[in-house]
C-alpha cells in the first residue's frame, strides 16, 4: 500500500470517529427542554383529546426525566411525563386525570420512585396521604419459624398553592426498599429484586376533605390518556381507611 | 468489597492452586511434553460434567456425577491414541478438579462459621452510621445508644421465634383496625464484621432489648439484658 493510500484511509476513520462521538455525546447529553408553547403542540398532536390550554410548569426530576402539569380547554388537571430518549424528548405519557401516581425513573432502583399528582382546586382536598406498606406475614417451614414483621410509613402531602406537585420518596423510604432490594437480590441474584419485592410492598394514598374525612374514589381525577414506551409509571393503591393500621 | 465473602474467596483460589499443583505434578511427569495451551483447554472441557444439586448444611452442593466433558474429549482423540495417552489425566484431573472445589466448599463452612458465627456483633459490627427508623404508626422516632450499644450487643441471648403468636398479637382488638407490631423499628446503615459478606435485614422491638435479623437464608431473634435505643431502660 503506499503511503497516500494509507493517509486517505488514516483521515477517513478520523473523521468517521470524530463524527460517531460527537453522535454519541449528543445523545447522551439532553438538549434543552421544549418551550410551554412547543409541549403543548406536542401534546395535543399526539393526543388530541388532552386538549390543552395551559401548561403550569415543569418540573425537573433529574436530566433525562420531567413532569409537566398542565389543564386543558375543559378545565380538567392533567399530567404528562417527558424523558430523553434517542436523541429527543419524547412523551412517555399524557392524561387527562391528576390522580396521584408513581414514576420509578430508574427502573432498577425502587428508591429512585417519585409521587407525582395534579389536583383540580375543584376538588375539596385538603391533603395526601401517601403510603409505604408492608403486610405482616408469617410462615413455619420445616419447623423453622419466620417473621416478617409490618411496615407501614406515612407522608402527609398538604396541597396548597399549587395544584400539581412531584415528590422523590421520603429518605427513611428509600433506604428501606434499599435494604429489601439488597436482601432479595442476595436471596434471587439470578431474578430482578424489584419483582420480588412488589409482591409484598406497595404504595398507597388517601385524600382528605376539609373536614378531615376519607374521600372515596374521586371520578374527575381519573382521566384518559396515552401511554408509550416502557417507562416506570404506575397506579398506586387507593387505601382504605380499613386497610390502614392504627395505633391507639 | 462490601459484600464479599472472604472465606468463600479464599477457599475458592486455593481449590483452583491444588488443581494447578497436581497439574503440574502431572506435566512433569510426563516424558513427552504436552502444548501448554492445550493441557488448559482439555481441562477446562473435562470439567464440564452432569450435575446435581444437593442441599447439605444448608448450602446448595452440586455433585458432578457423569464426566460429560471427559467423554467429549475422548471422541475428539478417537482416532489419535498417542495424544490421548498425553492429554487424558488432564482431561480427567478436569472432572476431578469438581470434587476439588467441592470439598473446599465444604471446608469453607466450619470456617466460617467459626470466623462469623451467628452472634448480634456479627452482623452490628459497625454502627457508626446506623439509625433508628420507625416503620409503624404509633412509635415515635428514636435515636440509637450508639455509646452503648457495642457493650448491649455482646450480652445475649438467642430466643426462638414464635412466629405465628407474634402475628396473632399484632391485632389487638378483633374488629377494629388497632395494631401493634412487636418490632417497630427498623435499623438502617449497620455494616457486618468485614469480609462476612452477609447482608440483613434488622428489626427492633418495641423496648430496644431485642433484634430480629433476617437473612436471606435465615432469621435470628436476640435480647439484650439493656436497651439499644437511648432514654429506654
Amino acid at each position: 500500500m503506499s503511503k497516500k493510500k494509507l493517509l486517505i484511509i488514516l483521515s477517513i476513520l478520523a473523521i468517521l470517529l470524530i463524527f460517531s462521538l460527537i453522535y454519541w455525546i449528543t445523545s447522551i447529553n439532553p438538549s434543552s427542554f421544549p418551550d410551554k408553547e412547543e409541549l403543548m403542540e406536542e401534546i395535543n398532536h399526539i393526543f388530541p383529546p388532552a386538549n390543552v390550554k395551559e401548561i403550569q410548569d415543569t418540573i425537573v426530576l433529574d436530566e433525562k426525566h420531567v413532569f409537566v402539569p398542565f389543564i386543558s380547554e375543559e378545565n380538567n388537571y392533567g399530567v404528562s411525563h417527558w424523558v430523553w430518549e434517542q436523541r429527543k424528548w419524547e412523551l412517555a405519557r399524557v392524561n387527562t386525570g391528576g390522580e396521584p401516581h408513581s414514576w420509578r425513573i430508574e427502573n432498577e432502583d425502587l428508591s429512585t420512585t417519585h409521587l407525582v399528582w395534579n389536583i383540580s382546586p375543584e376538588i375539596p382536598i385538603e391533603k395526601l396521604k401517601f403510603y409505604l406498606i408492608k403486610d405482616r406475614s408469617f410462615h413455619i417451614t420445616d419447623g423453622i419459624d419466620y417473621y416478617d414483621p409490618g411496615v407501614q410509613l406515612e407522608e402527609i402531602v398538604e396541597l396548597s398553592d399549587t395544584s400539581y406537585g412531584a415528590m422523590p420518596l421520603p429518605d427513611s423510604w428509600s433506604s428501606i426498599l434499599a435494604s429489601y432490594t439488597k436482601l432479595e437480590t442476595a436471596r434471587q441474584p439470578d431474578i430482578f429484586s424489584n419483582f420480588f419485592i412488589e409482591q409484598y410492598m406497595y404504595l398507597g394514598w388517601m385524600a382528605y376533605d376539609y373536614s378531615g374525612k376519607v374521600l372515596p374514589t374521586v371520578n374527575a381525577l381519573n382521566g384518559s390518556g396515552f401511554t408509550g414506551g416502557d417507562e416506570h409509571i404506575e397506579h398506586i393503591r387507593l387505601l382504605d381507611k380499613l386497610e390502614i393500621e392504627a395505633a391507639d | 468489597m462490601e459484600n464479599t465473602n472472604v472465606v468463600e474467596v479464599s477457599v475458592t483460589i486455593l481449590a483452583w492452586c491444588v488443581i494447578a499443583w497436581i497439574a503440574y505434578r502431572l506435566y512433569n511427569r510426563q516424558a513427552d511434553k504436552p502444548k501448554i495451551w492445550k493441557v488448559l483447554v482439555v481441562m477446562l472441557v473435562g470439567l464440564f460434567s452432569f450435575l446435581i444439586n444437593i442441599e447439605i448444611f444448608g448450602m446448595l452442593m452440586r455433585i458432578s456425577i457423569l464426566p460429560l466433558g471427559v467423554w467429549i474429549l475422548y471422541a475428539y482423540f478417537r482416532k489419535k491414541n498417542e495424544e490421548w495417552q498425553i492429554y487424558r489425566p488432564f482431561a480427567w484431573l478436569g472432572f476431578v478438579a469438581n470434587f476439588i472445589i467441592l470439598a473446599f466448599a465444604l471446608l469453607a463452612v466450619p470456617i466460617f462459621q467459626f470466623m462469623y458465627p451467628s452472634e448480634p456483633s456479627t452482623f452490628l459490627s459497625n454502627i457508626n452510621d446506623a439509625s433508628i427508623i420507625p416503620i409503624h404508626p404509633g412509635v415515635r422516632p428514636q435515636e440509637m445508644d450508639k455509646e452503648n450499644a457495642l457493650a448491649t450487643l455482646l450480652d445475649f441471648s438467642e430466643e426462638p421465634i414464635h412466629s405465628e403468636v407474634w402475628y396473632r398479637e399484632a391485632d389487638l382488638e378483633a374488629d377494629s383496625t388497632n395494631t401493634q407490631e412487636k418490632f417497630p423499628y427498623q435499623l438502617i446503615g449497620v455494616i457486618p464484621k468485614w469480609g462476612s459478606g452477609l447482608i440483613s435485614v434488622v428489626y427492633i422491638e418495641e423496648d430496644g432489648k431485642g433484634l430480629l435479623i433476617s437473612t436471606p437464608k435465615e432469621q435470628h431473634y436476640f435480647r439484650f439484658k439493656h436497651s439499644l435505643i437511648e432514654g429506654v431502660n
